[in-house]
């Protein structure tokens, strides 16, 4: 039987090839291929084998080596097509370039969210203010009894737990916060606002309540050190989350499901900065603000600067003076 | 950038993994060829996950086991030498803190790590992909392990599970918002084509006739006693000629399984009995 002969001699002649290209996608997979050796003889791989397929196809449909070559073919065809992932120029694109673009792009997204949270902080703030009974709503009857003594609660924390502890579970508890925020968007925007707008209320409804009692100084004092950085990163979160719905409802001239999946991608940009600068939030309430240690100017100049910091970190103008500076330490340095 | 095109179609599937009907990714790629992807529905992406689930609690809570009296030992003989009680953390530090790391960032550091894969994925047989059939960046990734906080509502991955069944490609929401879906990957496909063509080679068989063999052997419980001996003789007639042999009397239907079995197992290295 020629026929059987000759797909017996091709398959002879190919197979050395086609186990040759396995170990070069098993070596590409593992360690990346950075020699233009690798990518002529990955390209050539691919042809090859696309040939082959086609051919194997024709004369061998369904049969073991038809599948064989069709995963080695797909797994080519990742290798040559997937964009290489290079973390340095990713974090330096993404905090240089990305950030800044969106972080000017949502102005009026951030304008929105916080004029939400602020109109719900007043509402809490009436609220209570209006009708003191709803205070245990909000707030748990061991806190009203304290202020009614004339003690915040913030006054005892740090003889419940040490600051470290303090810290950590206050930052994971805002990182799941603002990214539950955001994530929420997903549902057209409404989770976003119910987590800004609860947030908000919970504000105004624990300044009213320490209003009450003489106290809403002492809670600003509290405040002051990571309140600003923390209530901008809700916010920002909260436009990330509204940008996600909006693109959802108004997708403009993109599929929904690509407007939306652009969006999502931006939000998790933008999650780059509020992370860390929760973190650093986290740290200062737990360090800091409970702390009688520091006078009320060291707090505001500490929450200032950190405020100021985080800011410039999202204009990008701060990686471009630490970049102006360290070239400047490079050129003096002999 | 992959500049496939890419189309999603119920079609039946040309794997052989299933004979009903189930959706495909179809994926056009840049030298003509169409690859079709089965998609994973639910019962794949669930069975993946539940593995998952499995394998990072018994990290985290055996992290926890070890660790935490480790750190809290140690504590104990610090302050007895520092005679303060300083390190009331550390235990949480040492032995919470991790594990929690490790439950919450299993998905995305294996995922990346693993193409796609986690071994649960590995086991279940599915991967993550892009519509184009390429591995996801490590930002699709986080964004799709970020989207489960709406997929787990409101318990036990409800509204992931409703929307993974009601969608087209059978994607939950975090998929949605990276841009993925889950393909059934066949995994013996790797191995299959260096042991087809070590068995061709030495059995002298051309791929149709090995393809044939095995389907036969395969189903041979299935099939009447008439059709066994009718089938399996033409075949071992027809391999026989075809290799320049004569052909062997065969006496009854269990020397006719032998016979067919020994030519299936040369290419092996099984012994042929």
């Amino acid at each position: 039987m020629p026929a059987d002969r000759g797909l017996r001699a091709w398959l002879d002649s190919r197979v050395p090839r086609w186990q040759a290209h396995r170990r070069l996608l098993r070596r590409l997979r593992r360690h990346g291929g950075h020699d233009p050796r690798d990518v002529r003889r990955t390209i050539e791989a691919y042809r090859s084998v696309a040939r082959d397929l086609s051919l194997a196809r024709r004369l061998m449909p369904g049969s073991e080596v038809t599948r064989g070559l069709e995963d080695l073919y797909l797994g080519l065809h990742d290798v040559v097509h997937t964009r290489a992932f290079r973390p340095r120029d990713t974090v330096a694109r993404l905090y240089l370039r990305d950030v800044p673009a969106l972080f000017r792009a949502m102005h009026r997204d951030l304008a929105a969210v916080a004029l939400l949270l602020a109109a719900s902080a007043g509402a809490g703030w009436l609220l209570v203010h209006s009708f003191p009974d709803l205070a245990p709503l909000f707030a748990s009857r061991s806190m009203i009894e304290d202020l009614q003594r004339g003690h915040l609660w913030t006054r005892d924390m740090l003889n419940v737990m040490p600051p470290s502890l303090i810290s950590l579970q206050i930052m994971s508890n805002n990182m799941i916060v603002t990214l539950t925020s955001f994530v929420l968007g997903a549902l057209y925007g409404l989770g976003t606002v119910y987590i800004v707008g609860t947030n908000g209320l919970m504000l105004g409804t624990a300044m009213a309540v320490t209003a009450r009692y003489g106290l809403a100084g002492q809670l600003a004092g509290f405040i002051l050190a990571h309140g600003v950085v923390e209530l901008g990163m809700i916010i920002l979160a909260g436009a990330a989350g509204v940008r996600v719905g909006r693109a959802l409802v108004h997708p403009g001239e993109l599929p929904r499901s690509e407007a939306f999946r652009r969006a999502a991608e931006d939000g998790l940009k933008l999650a780059a900065v509020w992370l860390p600068a929760l973190a650093g939030s986290g740290l200062i309430e737990g360090f800091v603000s409970p702390n009688p240690a520091y006078p009320l100017p060291a707090r505001a100049v500490l929450g200032l600067s950190w405020a100021f910091l985080v800011w410039t970190a999202l204009t990008g103008d701060l990686w471009r003076l630490a970049a102006r500076y360290t070239a400047r330490l490079r050129r003096s340095s002999p | 950038m992959c500049n496939a095109c890419v189309t999603g179609a119920r079609q039946p599937a040309q794997t052989g993994r299933r004979n009903q009907s189930v959706e495909e990714l179809s994926v056009s790629t840049a030298t003509g060829l169409e690859m079709n992807l089965t998609i994973a529905g639910v019962g794949g992406r669930s069975y993946a996950f539940v593995i998952d689930w499995h394998i990072r609690v018994l990290v985290a809570l055996l992290w926890m086991i070890v660790f935490t009296p480790l750190a809290s030992g140690g504590i104990a003989a610090m302050e007895q030498r520092l005679g303060a009680a300083t390190l009331a953390g550390l235990p949480i530090y040492v032995g919470v803190v991790p594990a929690v790391l490790i439950y919450l960032l299993y998905h995305p550091v294996l995922e990346t790590g693993m193409h796609g894969h986690t071994p649960g994925k590995r086991i279940a047989g599915v991967r993550i992909v892009t519509p184009e059939g390429l591995t996801p960046t490590p930002g699709a990734l986080l964004v799709r392990n970020v989207f489960r906080l709406i997929d787990m509502l409101p318990l036990f991955y409800a509204l992931g599970l409703i929307v993974a069944a009601v969608t087209d490609r059978h994607v939950r929401i975090g998929d949605m918002a990276a841009g993925t879906l889950l393909i059934y990957v066949d995994e013996g496909a790797a191995a299959s084509l260096d042991r087809s063509a070590v068995r061709i080679g030495a059995t002298g068989l051309d791929p149709g006739q090995m393809e044939l063999l095995d389907a036969l052997l395969r189903r041979w419980r299935q099939l009447d006693a008439g059709r066994r001996m009718e089938l399996g003789g033409r075949l071992l007639e027809t391999i026989c000629r075809a290799r320049g042999e004569p052909v062997p009397e065969v006496r009854n239907l269990r020397d006719l399984r032998r016979r067919l079995r020994g030519i299936q197992r040369a290419g092996s290295g099984k012994d042929a009995r």
